[in-house]
């Protein structure tokens, strides 16, 4: 059940770039997931008429008497929105729906839960084993007034970012938190300066407004996964609560590390760049 | 020295991340290959330098049990079963050809020498298990460890690289592989032991041959 403020403030130049929400399964042997692509096309294809590229699903390394030879992995379907800016990609391992132009969570958890009925008729899908909801915002430092990051981010934010005697500034940073939510679940944040996006412009969605170097930005990344707890079945409502669980910290985790100079600077201005 | 172990768990239990095809993070993904890739060479490094043992342990053992015959049994089976010549026997195990002779006809061998025998049949009978097809070993062993090298697989034994000629043996690594790893210069010794040389012919056309000790 989701228990969020319908008056919560959203910011009309948020710089959020990514959403995603990865579910890994477990699926019943002899399933062939190739088969379910043109059946569960049939039953999404009012939200996602484009068919993306083939989802790489990881790399092998094979050992010969030269050394390590890696070789890519790929398979499942890929299907997107007509604007490409989200999309829906199952493999043999795992279920990802993701946004560039991300709304309200009510709104991603009901067009996850879509999919999750939908792919639960055309896939037998034993258990779910991890639940990952994860939040990209990516601020370029050409688009802060003065394009400096000074008094935008949480001091506490910035401490990696600190000058070292007889060394200067680190060319970039990130700082990595882990915080417990309890039962299995984890919060992730990656917060920093660094001179590449981490959300790729030339990936399979269309970044409407893809940022420039350097960047500050802050990752956070909620997830479950079955440990102590047991897997989870393949159903709508049960995955959907714990999204919505998973959902919590990530506003707290934010507004943490942003100022009331960014909030007020950028992020309440319309129709800014960032 | 850096504390690898530590960190390598630490990358391993925050790495588990939510994957989206959209998140490049080339510098994070440099990182991470890069592990992967120390990881996999470390991995790689532990399984062959376990192999190794395994392989060494398993020619001391059958050296053990073939160490309780009597020396002529031992000269025997090298001459009869693997048609190693004496001489060989005799670079092998550090002596001249007439003291094999003598310990042909009986003589005394002592103990040392007894276990470099045993040692050798023990190696032999390990190249025909893992290879039948070699079916003589003295040519084996006489052979350049690998194309324009200097050195025999004889010399490689003497050297002691036993358990990497058995791996030779069952084609899991190359001659030039194990010279790489144990004789750096080979490959400079082998380029100046062979020359080529243009020969221009009476008729106007040119030949390149191989001018063996040319130059």
């Amino acid at each position: 059940m989701i228990d969020l403020p319908d008056n919560r403030e959203v910011y009309p130049n948020a710089p959020l770039k990514l959403v995603a929400c990865e579910l890994r399964l477990q699926l019943a042997p002899g399933v062939d997931v190739a088969a379910a692509a043109t059946p569960f096309y049939d039953d999404v294809d009012a939200d996602y008429p484009l068919q993306g590229p083939s989802p790489e699903q990881g790399f092998r390394v094979d050992f010969s008497a030269s050394g390590p030879v890696p070789a890519t992995l790929s398979g499942g379907f890929r299907y997107l929105t007509r604007e490409k800016t989200r999309s829906v990609t199952v493999t043999s391992s795992a279920l990802v729906v993701e946004t560039s132009a991300y709304t309200r969570f009510e709104d991603f958890s009901d067009q996850i839960g879509r999919v999750i009925d939908a792919l639960g008729q055309r896939l037998k899908i034993v258990s779910v084993e991890r639940i990952g909801l994860r939040y990209i915002d990516e601020l370029p430092v050409a688009d802060l007034p003065g394009q400096t990051t000074d008094g935008f981010f949480a001091p506490s934010s910035l401490a990696c970012g600190t000058a070292v005697p007889g060394l200067g500034e680190p060319a970039e940073f990130l700082s990595t938190s882990s915080y417990p939510l309890g039962a299995d679940r984890h919060a992730v944040m990656r917060a920093g300066r660094i001179n590449q996006p981490i959300v790729a412009a030339n990936g399979p969605l269309r970044i409407p407004h893809p940022s420039t170097s350097p960047l500050f930005v802050i990752d956070v990344d909620c997830s479950w996964t079955a440990v102590d707890t047991p897997p989870l079945t393949f159903e709508r409502g049960i995955i959907t609560e714990v999204l919505a669980d998973l959902h919590k910290p990530v506003r707290a985790l934010f507004e943490h590390t942003i100022t009331d100079k960014l909030r007020n600077n950028v992020l309440r201005k319309e129709g800014t760049a960032a | 020295m850096s504390t690898q172990p530590v960190a390598s768990t630490i990358a391993t239990r925050l790495r588990d991340e939510t994957h989206t095809a959209q998140v490049q993070a080339p510098d994070l993904l440099v990182a991470g290959t890069a592990e992967l890739r120390r990881d996999v060479d470390d991995l790689q490094g532990n399984v062959k330098g376990l192999h190794r043992d395994v392989q060494e342990t398993q020619l001391s053992h059958l050296t053990d049990e073939l160490n309780l015959l009597a020396p002529q049994g031992l000269l025997d089976e090298l001459g009869d079963s693997f048609g190693v010549a004496w001489a060989l026997v005799a670079r092998i195990v550090g002596v001249t050809p007439a003291a094999v002779r003598k310990w042909r006809r009986g003589e005394t061998v002592t103990p040392s020498y007894h276990r470099q025998l045993a040692e050798f049949v023990a190696f032999c009978r390990l190249v025909y298990g893992r290879n039948p097809r070699i079916t003589d070993v003295d040519n084996w062993l006489d052979t350049p460890a690998a194309s324009r090298a200097d050195v025999t697989r004889a010399d490689l034994y003497i050297d002691g690289h036993r358990a990497e000629l058995l791996n030779v043996a069952s084609a899991n690594t190359t001659g030039e592989a194990v010279l790489d790893e144990s004789d750096s210069g080979w490959r400079d010794r082998a380029a100046r032991a062979r020359r080529w040389s243009v020969v221009h012919h009476e008729d106007g056309t040119t030949s390149v041959i191989n001018a063996p000790g040319v130059g």
